[in-house]
């Protein structure tokens, strides 16, 4: 759809008004929130990475692109269909620590609030500490750990064993994800489940705990 | 200056220079900058100038300076972990950049420059700034303070941050060498998180084993033993892939299994032609103490280069052409049965003249090399375990197989029947 991939690429040029104008037209002309937000933020956003990965854009171009994507992301959140009645699910997210990346984890928080999940962001550069003594705390049904930096992911691992250690992995999920995350990875470290993108953990909860 | 601060007298030198370069650098590009340290305390700055009016009525709120400095503590950790300018925006939105102060290996802090914006104050930066501060008393001074701000494009943004980092690093007398490395470093742990996240996302991926990843191993030091460079590093980059999925990131274990591959290429590039002695002082360049795995898997990198180099280290170009296509249409062409006449042929020269270069630049005769490259080829068909003995002779071009049997003992210790029965 021309719409979309206009969005897209004024994401991918960083233009933050320019998104928020272009997304509040493509909505008046009927496109769904979900479908923008999957078909032109993400896939905007997904080329930024791309390119970053191949060295071909600045980190300042990155910033720009980001608050694009966030300005998109904030004229949806009204939108996102919120018909919706699951049974009630509580979820801790966060970034691990030494890790400052959370665009990904802060859509997936959306994209769950959207369709009522409770989340509770725990932020960026969260600790093991941290995450135990939350788990503790809140109780959540599922803890979602995300790592964009190869040199985080065995933080995962030693949050799963401290919580075996601890004897509060009962009837907890954890799930974990981002860039470098693969499903062996996930297995190898005895994560409970592993997602490719937001989508499909929306699909999962959807599926899992409708009332109807 | 803060007296708090630990330095010796020579490097309290080298940040003396930081005075004259900060003037100069703000009356050439109108940026502000302050050095900080690693706790975000700001350590020096210019005297007579101030930072921005913005920023002034930020810091007068309660709370305020305490943000920044949370703000620039930060990024000057971020900037030291990464060696590089790190680009971010601090707690009230403004973009800012950190440059790593790092002398003699140790982090001192960071330049803090920046306090622009990327873009024009449009509606949505206002949004952004309710988000920020919201319950700011002095709101409406603070839109008056924005239309100040200086708005410069992303170049802009990265050649300032560019240039202060050559200039820190100059300042600070860095080897040159040493940022190469980091750069390469980058690059080696971009490459193989590129890798990861294409081998993780294999829909027929099997679990990783030491069991493959032993597999794999051999048939790198396979590759390098017949100086197949693109296969060697192209296997190389998988093995560390692997190794990190089977070691779930363990730096320990991926320490103990890099160094002993080092050992194991250490011996495959003699058999590729490099000088025993040679090989074990590149082996000896191994750092042992090295603890993070990017310097673990950079420096396993490096030495796997040197490796390769020295297997083609020619003194003459043209010889270098020549052998390399040799060596080529032997792997070309190993299963048929061709003869050292054809491979010359094949290169329009004469096969004196190949033999010699061999001899010159190998170290072994053209039959020799070719022989090695049939028997390599022989292992891995025998361990296939599909084809019977005589088959896997003619396979990688030996016209009688009662040769090939002679053959493959002398270089094995024992006979291809032998060898296949022993695997299974």
């Amino acid at each position: 759809m021309y719409e979309t991939e206009l969005i897209t690429q004024t994401v991918i040029d960083g233009d933050a008004e320019r998104v928020i104008q272009l997304t509040e037209k493509a909505l008046d002309k009927g496109l769904l929130a979900e479908d923008i937000l999957e078909n032109a933020l993400m896939v905007g956003m997904n080329a930024v990475a791309d390119k970053f990965k191949h060295r071909k854009v600045m980190i300042p171009e990155v910033l720009m692109s980001t608050r694009a994507m966030h300005a998109g992301m904030i004229t949806l959140t009204p939108h996102l269909q919120k018909t919706r009645k699951l049974k009630k699910t509580k979820v801790l997210i966060g970034t691990v620590a030494g890790d400052l990346h959370d665009i990904g984890k802060n859509l997936l928080k959306m994209i769950l609030e959207s369709i009522g999940v409770e989340v509770i962001d725990l932020g960026i550069d969260v600790s093991l500490k941290e995450f135990i003594q939350s788990v503790h705390k809140e109780k959540p049904q599922y803890l979602m750990m995300s790592s964009l930096l190869t040199t985080t992911m065995p933080v995962m691992l030693e949050v799963i064993e401290e919580l075996i250690k601890c004897d509060i992995k009962r009837g907890l999920k954890v799930v974990v994800g981002g860039g470098p995350v693969s499903e062996v990875f996930a297995n190898e470290i005895g994560a409970d489940l592993y997602f490719n993108d937001p989508f499909e953990v929306r699909k999962y909860f959807i599926e899992k705990y409708s009332n109807g | 200056m803060n007296s708090a601060l630990e330095l010796d007298l020579t490097e309290i030198k080298e940040i003396a220079y930081l005075n004259d370069f900060l003037r100069s650098f703000f009356i050439a590009t109108g940026l502000y900058a302050e050095a900080v340290t690693q706790e975000g305390e700001t350590f020096y700055s210019l005297d007579d100038i101030s930072r921005c009016e913005f920023c002034s009525i930020i810091r007068g709120t309660p709370g305020g300076v305490r943000k920044c400095k949370e703000s620039y503590k930060r990024a000057a950790i971020e900037a030291a972990k990464w060696k590089e300018p790190y680009f971010f925006r601090c707690h009230a939105g403004l973009v800012m950049w950190a440059v790593p102060i790092i002398i003699r290996d140790n982090p001192m802090g960071s330049i803090i420059c920046g306090q622009v914006l990327l873009w024009k104050p449009d509606d949505f930066f206002w949004k952004e700034q309710e988000h920020f501060h919201s319950r700011n008393k002095n709101f409406d001074k603070l839109i008056v303070a924005v239309q100040k701000l200086e708005v410069v494009s992303a170049e802009r943004a990265q050649a300032a941050a560019d240039l202060l980092f050559i200039v820190v690093n100059h300042i600070v007398k860095r080897n040159v060498r040493t940022l190469e490395d980091i750069d390469r470093s980058n690059k080696v742990q971009q490459e193989l998180r590129q890798k990861m996240e294409r081998a993780g996302k294999d829909t027929g991926s099997e679990a990783r084993h030491y069991e493959t990843y032993i597999k794999k191993e051999q048939a790198l030091l396979s590759y390098i033993s017949l100086g197949d460079r693109a296969k060697a590093e192209s296997m190389f980059n998988t093995i560390f892939a692997d190794l990190f999925i089977i070691t779930k990131g363990r730096v320990e274990e991926i320490k103990q299994r890099a160094f002993e591959l080092c050992c194991l290429v250490s011996r495959s590039a003699v058999e590729g032609g490099v000088d025993a002695e040679r090989a074990m002082e590149i082996l000896d360049e191994y750092d042992l103490k090295a603890s993070d795995v990017t310097t673990v898997l950079f420096q396993a990198k490096k030495i796997l280069e040197y490796y390769l180099d020295d297997i083609f280290a020619f003194t003459n170009k043209k010889h270098l052409g020549m052998v390399k296509r040799a060596r080529e249409f032997i792997l070309d062409n190993y299963s048929q049965p061709i003869k050292v006449e054809d491979i010359s042929a094949a290169l329009y020269i004469s096969s004196s003249h190949l033999s010699r270069l061999f001899r010159q630049e190998l170290n072994c005769t053209v039959l020799e090399y070719l022989t090695r490259v049939r028997i390599v080829k022989a292992i891995e068909l025998l361990k296939r375990n599909e084809n019977s003995v005589q088959d896997v002779s003619k396979m990688v071009g030996f016209k009688y197989s009662s040769y090939f049997v002679r053959v493959f003992k002398q270089h094995t210790g024992i006979t291809p029947l032998a060898y296949r029965n022993k695997l299974f």
